[in-house]
């Protein structure tokens, strides 16, 4: 994509919504340049925010809403979903020790391990009752 | 709507479970079902063949981390078999090849239930 691109998507808050958000960053991360793989990797990272929000910091009210915007600068692929739900920052969140949380078999509390595996810079803003995470993946490379 | 499906096959002792379409927060309900029915059944020797499967988040490795105690504990397991590349890749940066066995062919995986049989 030479030229700057700009979409945006607002849907309901529920986890039927997550193949559509999948949807609109996979055409777009495509479109971008990313290969499959790297691709797989910017759609899995805002599948695990969104869903993350919609089931803690929205409780599951499908009522409420989500806002994606992607744009692209350069090399950079930036996501920025918006909600009014429950604040948290994922940057904070103590990761697990991965074979410690193996060996106790776990099975929640991978998503924020894997949102911060897979994209390269994470911001976070909280004012007036809105959250802004934005999540950032730069084209490898070539 | 996201599509996912399960479906069955079995061989001698072991189920096959075939998964294809995306395994999320919203359809891991289903292979969960799929997983306790077998349980349900006695049979523990479970294999999850991937090679339909085009995504899957943290959700659906949850749904292995919840049964993985309760089958072993019952003399069985959960192996994984033909798993694309970009599957494997979530699997690999979360460590789970240590804890599962994953081969690339089902027959090696129905081999070594028969072989670990007692």
């Amino acid at each position: 994509m030479a030229e700057e691109f700009k979409a945006e998507l607002t849907i309901q808050s529920s986890v039927e919504q997550l193949e559509s958000i999948r949807n609109f960053v996979s055409k777009a991360a495509e479109a971008f340049g990313f290969e499959e793989r790297d691709g797989y990797k910017i759609v899995l990272a805002v599948d695990e925010a969104c869903s993350n929000i919609i089931r803690h910091g929205y409780g599951k009210n499908s009522d409420e809403k989500l806002h994606i915007v992607i744009q692209t600068a350069e090399n950079r692929f930036i996501v920025t979903v918006n909600d009014n739900g429950k604040s948290y920052d994922i940057r904070t969140h103590p990761l697990p020790d991965m074979e410690a949380y193996l060996a106790a078999k776990k099975s929640g509390g991978l998503g924020i391990k894997l949102i911060r595996s897979l994209v390269d810079e994470i911001e976070y803003e909280q004012s007036n009752g809105e959250n802004k995470l934005v999540l950032t993946k730069r084209l490898p490379a070539r | 709507m996201a599509t996912f499906n399960t479906s069955l096959r079995e061989s001698g002792k072991t189920s096959i479970i075939d998964i294809s379409g995306d395994l999320d927060a919203h359809t891991s309900i289903q292979l969960e079902r799929a997983i306790q029915d077998l349980i349900d059944k006695g049979r523990t020797n479970i294999i999850i063949n991937f090679s339909k499967l085009n995504y899957i988040s943290s959700a659906g490795l949850g749904v292995f981390m919840s049964f993985i105690d309760e089958v072993r504990s019952k003399g069985g397991d959960i192996k994984f078999s033909n798993m694309p590349e970009k599957i494997f890749q979530v699997f690999d940066l979360l460590g789970f090849p240590l804890l599962y066995e994953i081969y690339d062919d089902e027959h090696k995986a129905i081999e070594k239930f028969q072989t670990t049989a007692s």
